[in-house]
């Protein structure tokens, strides 16, 4: 339940229909915005005087006054903001079951470590001997992850996991280009199956490289298929393993033996980590590059959306290639351990972000791996894979499970899908479902991916048995509730601040600022 | 401590329901020859620490930094990082476990409030920058600014790319790395030495050239000098379809004229200074604005605004056509992932700050930079290195090595600034300070000692 949300009254003011583009003068304001509570003269907060002469200013290059933005009080501002945050679900408060999100738990002390002043108050810029703390936990992390992934040396700047497919294709393009390294390149196209996430491809095309895509057979990618597709303009096959059917895919050396004999390269998606880590190494199954992504496997907070971070890690051969700076590790006459930015990497694809990267969210992934150990990472794999595999069993009376047949040892990784065909042949949508679930306090699975009309189930490990209990159960009551009346489903959500929103008027007339 | 809960009992009692007996099992399709008997081996890392050890080794390797920004501490460092103000309730709004620990909105009946503080957010970027449509934030400064040129050249169908030779190193390089592999022309268009700036003259003779896609040009510069925007992109208007892209910064937008006032096309930025600790360089937060009839080629996310079945208003992710979830290939970006939780503090910061708080901050910068910089030019053998207005940096010539000058402030807790060189901005000689309403008017007779004993 999420008794906290705050409900908003009908529109009684209203002076005309309310539309989407004329929602706000319509009176038809939910919690009003806050250029709404602007009172000339309020006043948040106040800087000392100015305690310095005034210099001239450059007449022709000021601004004509103060851009227009609210004033408000201190207080009005934490009730607005205390407010709008009532009306979001999270992982504080909601169980996620989103399919290839990973929606942990984001413990709490690695929030006070990336609060930690220390942490905070170091200028990018300065000289690495005053750096030497950060320098060596992210020396650390580089090394952990490299021995996670099985491979060789890992570049810690991309800021997500779609600027990681970035950085490491640039790097696959480099090597190819390289006559000293692939010496191949007309190698342009990437191969993606039809099942991929929507960077891959969209991060193909940054990089000037085709996307072909490779048919799934069964929920695995069709090898048959992969043969006839692989040539010599092959670059790199990327893949999800557990792909995002949810399912291992057991020919995975057999797909890496195609790219390799054809001397192309095999590209891991990471974003499936939680089921695997400490437990298999993408290195040992084939792969020569990947990314991670720290926001799902390694419980750094999603942000509404951001900020996440999206480590590559690439064999020996790959190295030359990735992005500067790198941080190393030397031993000073002392035989103590100094840490420095290396700048000098000739072959390197250059820079792919400003200064060197997400820090303060690398340095919630480290406290997190320093939590686990490498005795609780395996855990974590396990125990997902195990609640994941408990959520199928127990719902797949009433919600398919195309590929999870326990009894057939097919089982999922961490994550499922089901295509409720029976409940919506009783007429009613994905979307009916998903939004009932907002009425009890569950965030919606991820929807119609990788196939039409299909949840993706990911419970993660950190939600207690009850709470899994209780998904099954609600999700029982939501096919029960669909035998006997499907249309109620219709009205869903109706316990959430707002009742189904327009999303098709919002596109039609976009209005994406507030206008007064 | 790894965070689960489930018991060894509830385990067992999940298997039987399963129908196995290891969890081993449930791995049937991942060749045994590709799993590990083991964990694996974690360098340093024996085993998992419990919250005191790690907080106990996070306190030792914080105290292993010497951070500029220390309290009390006397930062001068600027380039492209900023050690501003930050009211307390901007940590402690952003900080709610609400917006923390919330997904992407994309369910928007379950995201309201993420979804409202984007549309505020949106349009607090468009009153800043002056422009008509902003997203909900890029990752950083330097890849917003590669992002506005990747659309300029999807928009105009051009593949020449003029970039005025003070935008920031990095700036430059993220560009370089962005069009590398793309059938497209970069040409960095060289400023005046005496001024530090660009001139109209040498822009338009490139700009005469023809086919340019866009002009890129920082105001304040890495310098710290204020570029003519309004007379450079006018000069860029001359030519049929080339848009005018303005790296700016949000503070100096609170006193000096907008992008939008000086007919930029596109703004992108770096939003740091918008209440973001500086952190060792990230998570930042990528700012991005443009003229209306650029909105369909934008990049990353936006938030619109609609109303729900009871006509009440609500906010959604709208135009969604443009991104790589539901266009793959064609998408206007590869950007998935933002930097939600960084434009939300921006929101809250800005909100904090007002629009004369916010004014009063910039203008304040500008006249402790401004006096800081008459002090220095004061002394013998320092000089300022540029003339003409510049906001809240500057670059110093000194009789000795930068270097030699940061190594000195160290021991008294000041951080002069950054070596040129090394920035790859000017001489080893040269010294780049930057000073921000956080500096007092003794910090900056503290800096003006330092370089005095030096001299």
């Amino acid at each position: 339940m999420t008794p906290t949300l705050l409900m908003d009254q009908p529109p009684n003011t209203a002076s005309a229909t309310p539309t989407p583009a004329n929602a706000s003068r319509a009176g038809a304001r939910g919690v009003p915005l806050i250029f709404e509570q602007s009172t000339p003269g309020a006043r948040a907060v106040d800087l000392p005087a100015l305690d310095v002469p005034e210099a001239a200013e450059p007449a022709g290059l000021l601004a004509d006054g103060p851009p227009a933005l609210p004033e408000v009080g201190q207080l009005e501002l934490v009730r607005h903001y205390t407010h709008i945050a009532a009306r979001n679900f999270s992982v504080d408060a909601n169980f996620y079951p989103l399919g290839s999100c990973t929606m942990k738990y984001n413990p709490r002390v690695n929030e006070t470590a990336a609060a930690m002043p220390g942490f905070t108050a170091v200028h990018p810029l300065q000289d690495d001997q005053d750096a030497q703390g950060t320098l060596a936990m992210l020396y650390q992390l580089r090394t952990w992850l490299a021995q996670i992934a099985g491979l060789d040396e890992v570049c810690l700047q991309p800021c997500a996991g779609a600027h990681g497919e970035y950085a490491a294709l640039k790097v696959i393009r480099a090597y190819f280009q390289d006559p000293q390294g692939g010496n191949a390149p007309q190698r342009r196209t990437v191969l993606a199956p039809d099942t991929a996430h929507g960077t891959n491809p969209a991060s193909c095309a940054m990089c000037g490289a085709n996307v072909v895509k490779v048919p799934s057979k069964d929920g695995l990618v069709d090898l048959e298929a992969l043969r006839g597709l692989v040539n010599d303009e092959t670059a790199a096959l990327m893949i999800t393993n557990p792909n995002t059917a949810g399912l291992f895919d057991g020919t995975i050396t057999q797909i890496a033996d195609i790219l390799h004999e054809a001397g192309a390269l095999l590209y891991l998606d990471g974003a499936n980590m939680n089921a695997i880590a400490g437990v298999s190494r993408p290195g040992d199954f084939g792969v020569d590059v990947m990314h991670f992504n720290t926001h799902k496997t390694f419980s750094t907070p999603h942000g509404c959306g951001g900020p996440g971070a999206g480590p590559i890690a690439v064999r020996s051969f790959l190295s030359p290639y990735l992005p500067v700076p790198q941080v190393v590790c030397e031993t000073d006459a002392a035989g103590g351990s100094r840490y420095r930015w290396e700048n000098s990497r000739p072959k390197s694809i250059g820079k792919v972000r400003g200064f060197t990267g997400q820090f303060g969210v690398l340095l919630r992934c480290w406290a997190y791996i320093a939590a686990c150990g490498p005795e609780g990472l395996r855990d974590i794999s396990h125990t997902a894979v195990l609640s994941a595999n408990y959520l199928a069993a127990k719902l797949r009376d009433q919600y398919e499970t195309p590929y999870f047949d326990p009894q057939n040892k097919r089982f999922c990784a961490h994550e499922f899908i089901t295509v409720p065909k029976r409940l919506l042949a009783k007429g009613v949508t994905l979307v009916d479902i998903a939004k009932r679930l907002i009425d009890h306090g569950i965030h919606p699975p991820t929807m119609h991916w990788p196939v039409h009309d299909c949840f993706m189930i990911e419970p993660t490990e950190t939600e207690s048995l009850a709470v899994l209990d209780r998904f099954v159960e609600v999700m029982l009551k939501i096919a029960d509730e669909i035998a006997a009346d499907p249309e109620a489903l219709k009205a869903a959500p109706r316990n959430a601040p707002v009742s189904r929103l327009d999303e098709v008027g919002a596109a039609r007339n976009p209005v994406l600022k507030y206008e007064g | 401590m790894n965070y689960v809960q489930i018991t060894e009992d509830q385990r067992r009692a999940m298997l039987q329901a399963i129908g196995v007996e290891r969890v081993e099992e449930l791995y049937g399709n991942l060749p045994k020859a590709y799993r590990l008997d083991a964990p694996p081996q974690l360098d340093g890392l024996p085993s998992g620490k419990s919250e005191l050890e790690l907080v106990d080794t996070l306190n030792a390797l914080a105290q292993r930094n010497r951070p500029a920004a220390a309290p009390g501490g006397a930062c001068f460092m600027g380039g492209g990082a900023y050690d501003h103000f930050i009211p307390a309730v901007v940590d402690h709004m952003a900080g709610q476990g609400a917006f923390v620990t919330a997904y992407t909105p994309y369910q928007a009946e379950a995201s309201q409030g993420s979804l409202q503080a984007f549309f505020e957010f949106q349009t607090q970027v468009c009153q800043l920058t002056g422009l008509d449509v902003a997203n909900a934030s890029l990752y950083e400064g330097a890849t917003a600014v590669a992002e506005a040129v990747i659309m300029a050249l999807n928009t105009t169908g051009r593949r020449r790319v003029l970039v005025a030779s003070t935008l920031h190193p990095d700036y430059r390089r993220v560009i370089g790395t962005y069009l590398s592999d793309l059938p497209v022309e970069l040409v960095e268009v060289q400023a005046d030495p005496e001024s530090g700036t660009l001139r109209v003259e040498t822009l338009q003779a490139e700009l005469d050239h023809g086919d340019a896609a866009c002009v890129v040009v920082q105001s304040p510069n890495v310098y710290g000098q204020i570029e003519d925007w309004a007379s450079l992109f006018a000069a860029t208007h001359t030519q049929e379809k080339t848009l005018a892209i303005a790296a700016f910064n949000p503070i100096a937008c609170a006193m000096l004229k907008r992008p939008g006032d000086c007919g930029a096309d596109i703004a992108a930025g770096e939003g740091q200074p918008l209440g973001i600790p500086l952190q060792y360089g990230g998570p930042y937060l990528g700012l991005f604005a443009a003229k209306q009839a650029l909105l369909r080629k934008m990049p990353g996310r936006l938030v619109g605004q609609t109303i729900d079945a009871q006509g009440r208003r609500g906010f959604c992710l709208t135009l969604q056509t443009r991104e790589q979830h539901i266009r793959g290939a064609k998408a206007t970006s590869n950007i998935c992932t933002n930097q939600g939780l960084l434009a939300l503090r921006a929101t809250i910061y800005i909100t904090a700050m007002g629009p004369h708080g916010l004014r009063d901050a910039a203008r304040q910068c500008y006249h402790k930079a401004h006096h800081a910089a008459d002090q220095i030019a004061s002394i013998k053998g320092y000089s300022l290195a540029y003339d003409g207005p510049f906001f809240h940096e500057f670059v110093v010539n000194c009789p000795v090595p930068a270097q030699k000058i940061i190594d000195a402030g160290r021991a008294q807790g000041i951080h002069p600034g950054l070596d040129c060189a090394k920035l790859g901005v000017g001489s080893a000689n040269q010294l780049l300070v930057a000073v921000t309403e956080k500096r007092t008017a003794q910090q900056i007779t503290s800096l003006v000692n330092l370089l005095k004993e030096l001299a």
